[in-house]
């Protein structure tokens, strides 16, 4: 059992700093998950939880017991690597007991708890093999073992699934998420994949250049992204943005956007859109970027009230769902409609957004201008 | 007309040309050893006939048991070859063995260290170790000689390892230095995380891993200090440290040279080698690192 809290954290290799200033306090069972683009300094992160990495500056506690200066192998975690890094001389069977075997544990109580490990990952009948023989899926499973058999205060992910096909993935990213709630540990998971955040995790780190962006459950994240950044990563296919800026018009606050040609009226009228601050007053300079989720850009081939012609760009059949492209007033604006979608390339479309799910950012440094909580939302 | 050859009817030139190219290259390697084989077994009469039985027409052991019970005309082959071969074998066995130890024992800390660590002048130092093996032994021999004699160590074993030691060395480290990079850090760091200190993760993982470049190196070096010539000659005198190879030549040196005989000295030259090579086979060849990571 383990609460990890980084306090002030820092990692510079030669003159690049990777890590910046991070504060972070994972609570005991939580499966928090650190995810970022590649470079955004996740990995190094968890290295340093883990005790592989020497941070540069700040504190890491273990259950406020401060940890810093413990080298890897005194620290309580156990670790499952992106490469796997199965000792290739060694069986199943003795992978996954190496760990305990190092802690002096009984060779009979090691051989049950392998046993034990071993099941619940449905490998029992691999654990004389050697990690050459098995397939990738199964090499991944092993390297879970190697984690859960021990009694850890901390398990830490470092992609573990990156390697594996797409349908695999699927498969085992539902047996960690089981396997998290099933063995009640503290779960601290990287990962660039935004769905792997999403599905599995209680809380989400979201880092870029070293410094964590939002930190906070899936659905606020998705919900209420603390900056453009956020908005745009998290999500899949990510936020459309329109660049324009705020205006009062016959005292409605409204949004206009400033795209390319879309300026005056008639056939080039801008986009705008009525939109509610909630809190504070927006940029001084009234500069602001629109976000909406494709989900809740609606789609209509009547003209509707609030609803813009654009004329459609492609159409990517999704299964159930059609990723419609369209180009709205010099933009590309992607909106996620139900199956059917029967309209041709360059035919006319009117574009509405949901009024009541759209994001503003601040233009100049992405922030996001206080969009409502879900009670505040009418 | 012409007849067009189906393309199944072909003479395979290339294939015929590259398997007589392969086998007379087999020939080549394997011949004169099956000569000294055969001929180990011989008579000296049949032995020096032409043109040569290829099959010896009454074999015989004779020659090995000279070794162990030299006849008349045997004892005075070559100032007591015969009688010292048993002794240089087991001479050479404990040189050999003890170079190859050593040189793995410090090989693998230094390479350990060039794969592992980052430090400033390692690629010089490198360099620098290889530099030392351009040196010929003919011009450091008499240095070698006297230092060896003023430390009382003239025709010992311990005269050998040294100076072996110090030839195969640097190779040795190369070698283990090229083959320790490609073990990946991550199962290192597995193991420290497995709550293994240092020594340890050498102990159960690294060195185990590594294996196949460890007993390349190993072999190595127990091919240099069992090959050996020149330092042996100079550095012993006695049997108590002459290596096989001194022994071999002085079979040359007899008035009466005795072919059956020194072939069958070569025989027991080769055969430790050659047991070495054979237990090591699949070591070897085997990519142990295979499977450990995604590959």
């Amino acid at each position: 059992m383990a609460e990890v809290r980084l306090e002030g954290i820092t990692k510079s290799f030669g003159g690049k700093t990777v890590v910046k200033d991070l504060n972070l306090t994972v609570e005991d069972r939580e499966f928090l998950t650190l995810v970022g683009p590649s470079g955004c300094g996740k990995s190094t992160t968890l290295r340093m939880i883990c005790g592989l990495e020497r941070a540069t500056g700040g504190d890491i506690y273990f259950d406020g017991k401060p940890v810093s200066w413990l080298p890897a192998n005194k620290r309580d975690v156990a670790m499952v690597f992106q490469s796997y890094a199965l000792y290739p001389h060694k069986t199943v069977g003795q992978n996954i007991g190496f760990a305990l075997k190092m802690m002096r544990v009984p060779k009979a109580t090691i051989a049950e708890q392998v046993l034990k490990a071993a099941r619940t990952l449905d490998i029992e009948d691999l654990l004389d093999r050697k990690p050459r023989e098995l397939s990738g899926g199964q090499r991944q499973r092993v390297a879970l073992g190697r984690a859960i058999v021990r009694e850890a205060g901390a398990y830490l992910l470092d992609e573990p699934l990156s390697n594996l096909d797409a349908q695999l993935r699927v498969l085992m990213r539902a047996e960690i998420k089981r396997l998290h709630v099933d063995v009640a540990r503290t779960f601290i998971y990287v990962t660039h994949d935004q769905v792997e955040a999403m599905t599995m995790s209680d809380r989400i780190a979201v880092m870029r250049d070293g410094v964590v962006q939002q930190c906070a459950t899936p659905e606020e994240i998705y919900e209420r992204p603390a900056n453009r950044f956020v908005a745009s990563f998290m999500g899949s296919p990510p936020m459309n943005f329109v660049t324009g800026e705020l205006q009062d018009v016959d005292g409605v606050r409204m949004f206009r956007s400033t795209a390319t040609g879309a300026v005056g009226r008639g056939r080039n009228q801008a986009l705008s859109q009525e939109v509610t601050l909630y809190g504070g007053e927006g940029p001084a300079d009234g500069k602001v970027v629109l976000g909406v989720r494709p989900e809740d850009v609606s789609l209509s081939q009547t003209p509707l009230p609030g609803y813009r012609p654009g004329k459609v760009f492609v159409a990517e059949p999704l299964g159930p769902d059609v990723l419609v492209t369209v180009r709205l007033d010099g933009e590309l604006v992607k909106a996620r409609v139900p199956t059917p979608f029967r309209l041709g390339y360059d035919s006319t479309v009117h574009v509405g957004f949901n009024q009541d799910r759209l994001h503003l950012f601040n233009a100049s440094d992405g922030q996001a201008l206080q969009a409502p909580t879900r009670e505040e939302r009418p | 007309m012409t007849v067009k050859v189906p393309l199944r009817y072909r003479i395979p030139w290339k294939k015929i040309v590259l398997y007589v190219l392969a086998i007379g290259f087999a020939l080549y390697l394997v011949l004169p050893f099956y000569w000294i084989v055969a001929m180990s077994f011989m008579h000296e009469v049949d032995a020096i006939s032409v043109p040569p039985h290829w099959i010896p027409s009454s074999p015989t052991l004779e020659n090995y048991l000279g070794f162990v019970n030299p006849s008349e005309s045997q004892a005075l082959v070559g100032g007591r070859a015969n009688e010292e071969t048993p002794y240089s074998l087991r001479n050479s066995l404990i040189v050999a063995t003890c170079t190859a130890v050593l040189n793995l024992a410090l090989a693998t800390f230094a390479a350990y260290s060039f794969s592992r660590l980052k430090f400033k002048g390692s690629q010089v130092l490198l360099v620098l170790y290889l530099i030392t093996r351009m040196v010929p032994g003919i011009a450091i021999i008499i240095p070698f000689y006297l230092l060896m004699r003023s430390f009382g160590l003239l025709d010992t074993y311990l005269a050998l390892i040294l100076s072996y030691t110090t030839f195969a060395l640097p190779i040795t480290i190369w070698i283990l230095k090229d083959f320790f990079r490609s073990v990946p850090r991550e199962l290192e760091e597995a193991a420290r995380v497995d709550r293994c200190g240092w020594f340890r993760t050498m102990w159960s993982v690294f060195l185990p891993v590594a294996a196949p470049g460890l007993v390349a190196a190993g072999v190595f070096a127990f091919m240099t200090a069992w090959n050996e010539f020149m330092f042996a000659l100079f550095l012993t005198s006695t049997k108590a440290a002459k290596t096989i190879p001194v022994v071999a030549a002085n079979f040359a040196t007899d008035f009466n040279t005795q072919f059956t005989v020194m072939a069958a000295a070569g025989v027991l030259a080769v055969v430790p080698p050659l047991l070495l090579a054979l237990i090591f086979q699949r070591k070897l060849v085997q990519g142990m690192a295979a499977g450990s990571v995604k590959g």
